[in-house]
């Protein structure tokens, strides 16, 4: 899809069976080459040995240092050099510029050249001499070539900070090889690293270098640059809209060439500066057309214009910055000191930024993932750059920087970095395959429908972190993108409800084509769950009905009749009383495992009345039933009925064994959604501290199941002219 | 002398409640079965007067012995006799034209007395039969087509939401104002006429099923 998109077929790429990384690696190999190549090269230079600064006023170098054995005074300030054959040069303070291009003529060029190729003559001598300000004269031996330590920190600073840039130029194009965009940022990235390779060799130079190498390096250096910023252009052109063709791009990369070959064979002269004019100040101008076009463009797609204006912004900020550390200030012929390697900071950070839009806003189609490329390559080079900052900054050699750098890198740099990472891609940290195994346990732990959703929504919350999360009537079955990425729709299971997440990562971002495939994942994985869950409960349920009778059959067919055959039989009254109750106890299981329904509360009174009234009948003692007028459509569940039964049953059994009573009074009563029961008889009774029975305990048992209380106390039948006999009290809540 | 079937798989049960039978009728003889097949072959052998049968047999349901006998000897009591009160069989056996039924369970004393009810006329019926014989009929003595030949009376409705509510025979009795033996007769015309309307559902589907 993506291929097609970028009109581009995935069969015709170079190198087709590439792997990402091995590119990746492929482009850092080659970047640690050149720069190899690059230190060789200007190792080979020949020097004076001298470190030399700026002077404010147009003529004369100062020495800043020196080789202890030149024994010049640091601060000494140097306005001619002359060879032992005679001829002289002044030292104009622009013969450390670091560029020559920063002269805005040809002339301004060309004269820079003339004198490099002179003091590259009187270096061919052996020997030079320095005439400083005062008139005072130091002849110096010149080296052939310069010692590593004499290779300025920048020249470290300007590489490693310019291959970063490539990396993640050329690490867009591993991941999109292909596509338009994938290739524009690699050959931005390259051209930019390329041309400050070039530009590291003469730009950290002492004062002189081979003159056509030079002149090679210093045109090999605009075809680059002109080339990555036009590349740049072209972005603009592409992103997020496409408003050039294949033949604009061709176009764009002749009128590349032609600018260069003008410069190179300097035919025209550009207005304002020979360079600079249509090397940058053109593109740049350009792209402010081009980026409002493109505002334009996406004033109805809230994600483009997201991803857009974080481009935007890389672009114009970065290259603002160097523009205006850099390029303004040496257009106005007043030649500034300002380092370039803040400019090279600016670019590295427009680079950076692409990274981070890739993170925040899918630049280029791009996800999180493609973080974990490269950024242990990437982390890497931090570190070196951080290295070589420190070099300016502190002005150390690197024996000494070591353990500085150990410390800055342990202490600070460190916790900053991992804070900074956390602050910057927390909202993407979510791994589906970290939490697939969790997803799907949680997902079959899942109950019934609602329990379901409810989980559903919960992993939803989970991965997408929305703000809000609704349920809603609707019986859409796409899954899709609304309000312009701001909310997201997802179907449900059950195809009358769905949800709608609305913010994505906290509102951090929208909704892209990723989420809503990844969403689109979740939600077939959970489908699958949730029929397996079903299935697997029907299965279960079938099958615990079906043990369920098979026990009930067992209890019935062979347990029950033995039980009853021991009742029957045996002449042993405990044995039998003992019969009974178990008897009881697999009826009640029976009981329950037959009707788990809930009874009317009407019904279960009617049934024990029905029994109790004949138990007590036979035994010559009188009922008093008394149950409230209505009973509102009170239930029990089963085990209630059987547990409640089972006190009356047993309160009467103990009536009928030891009270020595002629009347029992039943009383019924609803209050507050509890049931109360009062069991009386007019006996005997009991003394206060007897020994409690197993019956009694038996019903303290019961009604504790029951959750509810149960006492013994004294009848008070004073009234009725009768014996006091027992009562038991007992209560518990219904429903 | 009078032979009394014993339909009963469990041995135990059936030495047990042999002696129970000698017990309420003295000199009887008792022909043990343990299977369907043996208990309809019995009966095409003897007349009975009396027939134990245990619902869940190893080669089917009682229930269906005594819908199948039961029409062809109608002076023989069927008496259904279960492990508890379970109403659900108990219906069941009644709707096939059972007499009676026993409880397992019960003390010896009442299982004698209560086969000596049954046998004078005077079956059992719980609170929860009670109840499904009321709404087999219909609530509120509105009845389908299929009932109508055998439609409860008026007299017959109050007996039974009186014991539906729990109230003993001779309590029913007392609020009615009639005698204990009445209550029996209107609970044994129950039982009748529960028979019937199950005979006559049956022949009702057998008629739509094209099988008359």
């Amino acid at each position: 899809m993506q291929a097609n998109k970028a009109g581009i077929d995935d069969q015709h790429l170079w190198l087709p069976g590439m792997a990402p990384l091995r590119g990746l690696a492929l482009t850092a190999f080659v970047s640690l080459s050149l720069m190899v190549a690059a230190a060789h090269v200007s190792l080979e230079q020949p020097c004076l040995g001298i470190d030399w600064a700026v002077a404010q006023e147009g003529i004369g170098l100062i020495v800043k240092g020196s080789m202890p054995t030149h024994s010049i005074p640091p601060g000494s300030r140097m306005v001619r050099i002359n060879a032992p054959d005679g001829r002289s040069l002044v030292l104009h303070n622009d013969l450390l510029m670091e560029d020559p291009d920063q002269h805005a003529t040809y002339a301004a060029y060309n004269d820079f050249f003339r004198r490099q190729k002179l003091l590259m003559e009187f270096y061919s001598q052996g020997k030079v001499i320095l005439v400083g300000e005062d008139g005072s004269k130091w002849p110096i031996t010149v080296q052939r070539r310069r010692e590593l330590d004499q290779l300025p920190a920048s020249f470290w600073l300007f590489n490693v900070s310019a291959a970063a840039c490539c990396l993640i130029g050329c690490g867009v194009w591993c991941y999109r090889r292909g596509e338009i965009m994938g290739r524009l940022m690699a050959v931005t990235g390259a051209g930019y690293f390329l041309s400050i390779v070039c530009l590291s060799v003469y730009g950290t130079r002492e004062l002189a270098i081979n003159a056509l190498l030079f002149r090679f390096l210093s045109a090999a250096n605009h075809l680059l640059m002109i080339t990555w910023c036009y590349s740049l252009l072209l972005m603009f052109a592409l992103y997020p809209k496409r408003m050039a063709g294949p033949k604009t791009l061709a176009l764009t990369y002749l009128v590349v060439l032609v600018i260069w070959l003008n410069q190179t064979l300097q035919w025209y002269e550009a207005p304002i500066h020979a360079f600079y004019s249509f090397n940058h100040l053109l593109p740049y101008a350009t792209s402010i057309v081009f980026g409002y076009l493109q505002w334009r463009a996406t004033a109805r797609r809230p994600v483009d214009r997201a991803a857009l204006r974080w481009f935007i912004l890389s672009i114009w900020i970065s290259i603002g910055v160097a523009g205006s550390l850099f390029i303004m200030p040496s257009m106005t012929e007043n030649f500034s000191a300002v380092p370039f390697w803040m400019p090279a900071m600016s670019i590295l950070l427009m680079f950076v930024c692409f990274a981070f839009g890739i993170l925040r806003y899918g630049l280029f189609n791009l996800e999180r993932w493609w973080f974990t490329g490269w950024v242990w390559l990437a982390s890497g080079l931090v570190i070196t750059v951080v290295d070589a900052l420190l070099v300016i900054i502190l002005d150390v050699s690197f024996r000494t920087l070591l353990p500085y750098s150990i410390l800055l890198l342990g202490w600070l740099y460190f916790p900053l970095r991992q804070w900074l990472w956390q602050r910057l891609a927390k909202p993407g940290t979510y791994r589906l395959e970290h939490h697939l195994p969790h997803l799907i346990q949680s997902l079959s732990e899942m109950g019934a429908v609602p329990a379901f959703v409810e989980g559903w929504s919960e992993l939803l919350r989970k991965v997408f972190q929305p703000l809000t999360i609704h349920l809603e009537a609707g019986t859409g079955r796409d899954l899709k993108i609304e309000q312009h990425g701001l909310e997201m729709h997802i179907p449900g299971f059950d195809h009358r409800n769905c949800l709608r997440l609305v913010g994505n990562r906290q509102g951090t971002r929208l909704f892209n084509r990723q989420d809503r495939e990844l969403a689109g994942v979740l939600l077939d994985l959970s489908h699958a769950v949730f029929d397996i869950n079903n299935r697997t409960r029907e299965v279960q349920q079938a099958g615990a009905a079906k043990e369920r009778e098979r026990i009930m059959r067992d209890l019935h067919d062979d347990v029950l009749p033995k039980l009853i055959s021991i009742k029957q039989r045996s002449p042993n009254t405990t044995i039998t009383h003992l019969a009974e109750a178990a008897f009881q106890s697999i009826r009640e299981t029976i009981y329950i495992l037959r009707y788990p329904a809930d009874r009317l509360l009407e019904e279960a009174l009617a049934d024990w009345r029905a029994e109790l009234v004949e138990r007590l009948n036979s035994a010559r003692l009188k009922l008093n039933w008394q149950v409230p007028k209505t009973l509102d459509g009170h239930h029990l569940t089963s085990r209630q009925f059987i547990n409640c039964g089972r006190i009356l049953r047993e309160a009467v059994s103990n009536i009928l064994r030891h009270a020595d009573a002629d009347k029992v009074w039943i009383r019924f009563a609803i209050d507050a959604g509890r049931l109360h029961m009062s069991i009386s008889d007019n006996g005997q009774g009991i003394a206060p501290n007897a020994p409690k029975g197993l019956g009694i305990r038996n019903m303290q048992l019961r009604a504790r199941a029951l959750d509810g209380g149960i006492t013994w106390g004294s009848s008070d039948n004073s009234d009725q002219g009768m014996r006091k006999g027992l009562t038991i009290q007992c209560s518990f809540p219904l429903g | 002398m009078k032979h009394i079937l014993l339909l009963e798989d469990d041995a135990d049960t059936r030495v047990w409640f042999s002696e129970l039978l000698i017990r309420a009728f003295g000199e009887v003889k008792i022909v043990p079965t343990q299977s369907l097949q043996e208990a309809e072959a019995a009966v095409d052998r003897h007349p009975f007067c009396l027939a134990m049968v245990d619902i869940y047999l190893p080669d089917g349901r009682g229930i269906d012995f005594i819908a199948k006998a039961k029409p062809l000897n109608p002076g023989m009591f069927c008496v259904v006799v279960t492990a508890f009160d379970d109403s659900a069989d108990i219906f069941a056996a009644l709707e096939a034209g059972a007499d009676g039924y026993l409880l397992k369970s019960q003390d010896k004393d009442r299982l004698v007395r209560s086969l000596k009810e049954i046998m004078e006329g005077a079956p059992p019926l719980s609170p929860s039969i009670a109840r499904r014989v009321i709404k087999h009929f219909g609530a509120n003595g509105s009845s389908t087509e299929i009932h109508k030949p055998a439609l409860l009376t008026q007299r017959e409705a109050e007996v039974l939401t009186l014991i539906a509510q729990g109230m003993t025979r001779n309590e029913t009795a007392q609020v009615l104002g009639i005698r204990p033996g009445t209550v029996a007769g209107y609970i044994k015309r129950v039982y009748e006429k529960l028979n019937i309307s199950s005979r006559a559902q049956a022949a009702l589907e057998a008629k739509r099923m094209g099988l008359i």
